[in-house]
């Protein structure tokens, strides 16, 4: 009876009340809000104090006032624009840098991943020094080594590396399309790990066709056809400028092709399916859609070739300042016809526009321009980032069980099977939660473009900041935008992270 | 189609053939001059203490593991470092493992219709038709649409064996099949194997089990240290009247 007396809660100096532990949790619940609103209504109010100090209310009228000040990388916007504009160019910079950069970067993280895991001593090594020397100094570090050491030791823009170099050269043009044809017959028919002798012969007799074709016609024949090469991406200090494809007059009717041709590619993509699905006998699907695919578009490109042309065109001469009539291909080779004749009389949906500088020498008038300040957050990012990428999917790789291998060779799996139906979807459910990490990472890592005064939302605010004054709502502003994009990067990956799930009991 | 090279019929000559083989883990002598012959529709059992190198010696057979010196042939294919021969052989040998190593982000008529349709080329319903007798014959029919991590040890080791048997193999290489279940569900496995025995199925079973070794097998062979030390009929291996090879003596002392 002694014993139970002692260990009775009523000798206890608290009422049972307060020691049951729901009610224990529920004051704690009420000191931890009670805190909350405090310090919340602590800030509010001196946020107020602060605003009233400065005689600035929080408001979002200012937006439609005048910016007054010029941005880079802004496209047609202009000092006499609103905030509201600016701060759109910033968003758009922002995204311009995050949306690229994830592609870029996830193409070179799986690769460099991969690599990390080779067989091949040489590519392991620098793999993983890559790795090794990238994720372990600063990011800001590295976008500023783009900016200062790779981008400023290129050339002025007057002396601009140019790709292609410009100029007229011979192509052996027909061994080339003879070859391409060859090659494309060997990968149809001579595949698979139990080809019949026949085929290896083919093959063999195939590979030497193509070699003899080349060699005669490159050593032999000699010159090939003229080609006429147009710069398509200039590269200088300036950044880098890229050729324009212009749509022309026969844009539409080509896209047509394009579109019947995805549309065939796809039909014959599920019909080849269904046919394996029903028969088991394997067949090359995805290469014969890509074949009648790029098939439909070339086709679309000849034809467009055949369309009814006026024998002569007027072709304004500015030295006579007379419009002369002048033969088709001549008015076409003068080089004086507008951009507006071109297009409307061009043989081709797409017109080329190599990158052209202004007459001073100093813009780039025609073509896509990149400056220096993108190249170097861009490049900065995106290769910090893949060595962490690189080392999530090596990660994944090995966290495939050995038994998972060893079961599909004992089924007899070929390799790329295992790859693609074992290895590949069990890796993923482990690579994707990091990888989405570091995406948000990325995207807010952005941020350090203010670092090469890259106009991105951060930039242009912290400007609308200091002209206006208006501090709260400039950062409720950037905080929203940032908000925004990190939420849409956490709903396609948590999106594609249910996919991937594993069913257990 | 499928053409197999060479067919042994049942009967005639060995379907696997092992002389002199030898293997190493670095400087580990695991293999040591393995000569062993099986015979079509032969049930072979490998006993030995953990390390004697009975798991290497049938992940040799189809080449999960590489043997460095010797010869190996199977199905009437010598195996080598041709790739064309290992996948042949492959086709023709089913494997169970001790830790059953389904596809778990497979259903079960996934994981077995799996080789089936990319190996062999089948059909989706005729690998599914099979698939579905193959669940009947181990007895979980039921459970053709759920996912290996919805199953227990039991079922999903005889998942494994259907999966394994759906390539419609020669030989089945067993793996300590039951090494890895609880006691209730080793019956349910073992009495799937016996099954498969009675129909024929030539097979090595690496396993611990020795009343299925007793009752099944034609032949047992018991390894230690990388070598075959002993193999005879299990009426003979059993039995107290037989005088052992001591190391043999004293392996049977310790289980029976």
């Amino acid at each position: 009876m002694s014993l139970q007396n002692e260990s009775r809660p009523s000798d206890n100096l608290l009422p049972a009340v307060f020691r049951d532990g729901r009610i224990l949790q529920g004051i704690a619940q009420i000191i931890f809000a009670i805190i909350v609103v405090i310090v919340l209504n602590d800030l509010q109010t001196r946020i107020n104090t602060a605003l009233e100090s400065t005689n600035q209310s929080p408001n979002f009228e200012f937006l439609q006032n005048r910016a007054g000040f010029d941005l880079a990388d802004s496209g047609s916007y202009s000092s006499n624009d609103r905030y509201i504009d600016a701060f759109r160019v910033g968003f758009i910079n922002t995204l311009r840098v995050v949306l690229l950069g994830l592609a870029a970067t996830t193409v070179i993280g799986i690769m460099v991943g991969i690599f990390l895991l080779s067989s091949n001593f040489l590519l392991r090594t620098l793999s993983r020094a890559y790795v090794e020397v990238l994720r372990n100094t600063p990011v800001l570090l590295q976008i500023f080594a783009w900016f200062y050491i790779a981008i400023f030791a290129l050339p002025p823009q007057q002396e601009a590396i140019a790709f292609p170099q410009e100029g007229i050269r011979n192509l052996p043009l027909l061994q080339f399309a003879f070859s391409l044809v060859v090659i494309l017959a060997i990968w149809q028919y001579s595949g698979g790990m139990r080809r019949p002798a026949w085929r290896t012969g083919v093959r063999q007799v195939g590979i030497a066709i193509v070699v003899l074709v080349n060699l005669f016609g490159i050593v032999l024949v000699g010159s090939g056809t003229p080609i006429e090469f147009l710069p398509g991406i200039y590269i200088s200090i300036k950044g880098v400028a890229i050729f324009e494809l212009i749509p022309s007059s026969l844009f539409g009717v080509w896209m047509v092709f394009v579109v019947i041709g995805i549309v065939v590619a796809i039909l014959l993509w599920r019909y080849f399916g269904f046919i394996t699905e029903s028969t088991g006998q394997p067949i090359a699907k995805a290469r014969i859609a890509l074949i009648v695919f790029i098939g439909f578009v070339l086709l679309g490109w000849l034809v467009m070739g055949m369309r009814p042309t006026p024998s002569v065109i007027g072709v304004y001469d500015e030295e006579r300042d007379v419009i002369e009539e002048m033969p088709y291909d001549d008015a076409f080779e003068s080089g004086m016809l507008t951009i507006e004749q071109e297009l409307e009389y061009t043989r081709q949906p797409l017109i080329f526009r190599p990158p052209m500088l202004d007459r001073r020498g100093r813009n780039v008038e025609t073509g896509i321009e990149i400056s220096p300040s993108y190249l170097a957050i861009f490049l900065g990012l995106v290769i910090y980032t893949s060595a962490f990428i690189a080392e999530i999917v090596r990660a994944g790789i090995q966290a495939v069980p050995k038994g998972q291998l060893e079961a599909s060779r004992a089924l007899g799996l070929s390799q790329g099977d295992m790859l693609r139906l074992v290895v590949l979807p069990q890796a993923l459910r482990v690579i994707i939660p990091p990888l989405g990490n570091q995406f948000l990472n990325l995207s807010k890592n952005s941020s350090l473009a203010i670092a090469v005064a890259y106009t991105d939302i951060y930039q242009v605010t912290f400007t609308i900041i200091n002209q206006s004054g208006q501090s709260v709502t400039g950062m409720v502003m950037v905080l929203l935008a940032y908000l925004v994009i990190s939420l849409c990067i956490s709903l396609v990956m948590n999106l594609v992270n249910q996919r991937f799930q594993l069913v257990t009991r | 189609m499928q053409d197999s090279s060479t067919q042994v019929m049942a009967g005639d000559e060995p379907i696997i053939i092992c002389r002199e083989m030898n293997k190493w883990f670095g400087d580990f002598h695991v293999l040591r001059n393995i000569s062993l012959e099986v015979m079509p529709q032969e049930v072979l059992v490998i006993i030995g203490p953990s390390g004697s190198g009975k798991s290497t010696l049938i992940r040799c057979i189809n080449r999960l593991e590489e043997h460095q010196d010797g010869t190996i042939i199977v199905n009437g294919i010598e195996l080598s470092h041709d790739v064309q021969n290992i996948a042949e052989i492959r086709r023709e040998t089913g494997m169970v493992f001790q830790q059953f190593n389904l596809f778990p982000h497979l259903t079960v008529m996934d994981n077995i219709t799996l080789a089936p349709m990319k190996v062999r080329h089948w059909a989706r319903d005729r690998a599914e038709q099979r698939a579905m007798d193959l669940l009947e014959r181990v007895e979980i029919p039921e459970q053709a649409f759920k996912y290996p991590g919805q199953l227990s040890g039991g079922q999903q080791q005889r998942v494994a064996i259907a999966r394994a048997l759906a390539m419609e193999p020669k030989i089945m290489l067993f793996d300590e099949p039951t090494s890895a279940l609880d006691p209730e569900m080793i019956k349910e496995v073992l009495d799937v194997m016996k099954e498969l025995a009675r129909t024929g199925m030539t097979m090595l079973v690496v396993t611990h089990e020795m009343g299925f070794a007793r009752e099944v097998a034609d032949r047992v062979i018991f390894m230690d240290m990388g070598r075959i030390v002993e193999e005879g009929p299990p009426e003979n291996f059993f039995s107290p009247d037989i005088v052992h090879h001591p190391r043999t003596q004293e392996f049977l002392d310790q289980i029976l």
